[in-house]
């Protein structure tokens, strides 16, 4: 007797929560702790007060969409872990972060940084190789994330109660 | 002497710190009104719509992750039972997970 098993709640739950952490990354480490640059710095840099405060505002409400992604997140994690047919698999669950993290980095990298151009990673610097980098390393994670889901497609198992089929 | 000398340090400190600058978007001060001004702008659309762009495609991927049609992501089980919520049923039944 075999069990359908879904993988996709936990996958999205991974991803969102992914999207999430990086997201944090970012602002927490890079706008805030090391100040390399701010959500509109190319716009409005960051030279006095004012234009200090107005990157402040567009900076919480960065910080207050991801936080909504954290919080989807785990929104999704909760129903997936209550559904039997979702195999609780710590590899696809890494994965999908991984994964999460990688697309935001290739997706706010992409629009931002080189097609809106509201900012780049080392302001100082304007576009530069740290853009590239920034990208880059979206790249690797997306492709570890999907290696890590991928390899365990196999091995993550349902639970016990899940509906079964002949 | 000294106490006098030690509140007039105080009272510089406080005095110095005092003239902090209110430059909040909802500070009724001048520099928050130019906050104001600088944020709600005629920039504004096209600001708010690069912050809010790469979290809908986010939201899209992620939808599509979630209710994508059958793939790799689904299948028949093939292994034992690893979740928590197992072992929790396990520890409660006295058997082991």
């Amino acid at each position: 007797m075999t069990s359908a098993r879904n993988r996709r709640p936990l996958i999205a739950a991974g991803t969102l929560l992914g999207i999430g952490m990086g997201g944090f990354v970012d602002g927490i480490l890079f706008h805030q702790i090391l100040q390399l640059h701010n959500m509109l710095s190319a716009r409005r840099p960051v030279v006095n007060l004012v234009n200090s405060e107005i990157n402040m505002f567009w900076d919480g409400l960065f910080h207050a969409l991801t936080w909504t992604m954290t919080a989807l997140g785990i929104a999704l994690l909760w129903r997936a872990g209550q559904r039997p047919e979702v195999p609780w698999s710590t590899r696809t669950f890494l994965g999908s972060l991984a994964f999460g993290w990688g697309l935001f980095n290739l997706v706010e990298g992409v629009i931002d940084h080189h097609l809106l151009h509201v900012h780049h990673v080392v302001e100082s610097l304007g576009p530069s190789v740290w853009d590239l980098v920034f990208l880059a390393s979206g790249l690797v994670l997306i492709a570890l994330g999907g290696l890590l889901i991928r390899r365990d497609r196999h091995s993550a198992a349902t639970r016990p109660g899940a509906a079964s089929t002949p | 002497m000294m106490r006098t000398i030690v509140l007039s340090g105080v009272f510089c400190a406080l005095t110095a710190t005092f003239n902090a600058v209110h430059a909040c978007p909802v500070c009724n001060e001048p520099l928050g009104q130019q906050v104001r001004a600088g944020i709600f702008d005629e920039t504004f659309g096209s600001n708010l719509v690069a912050t809010l762009f790469p979290f809908a495609i986010f939201l899209g991927v992620v939808a599509a992750i979630h209710g994508g049609g059958k793939g790799p992501c689904e299948g028949q089980d093939v292994g034992p039972q690893t979740s928590p919520s197992a072992a929790n049923d396990a520890r409660t039944s006295g058997a082991r997970s």
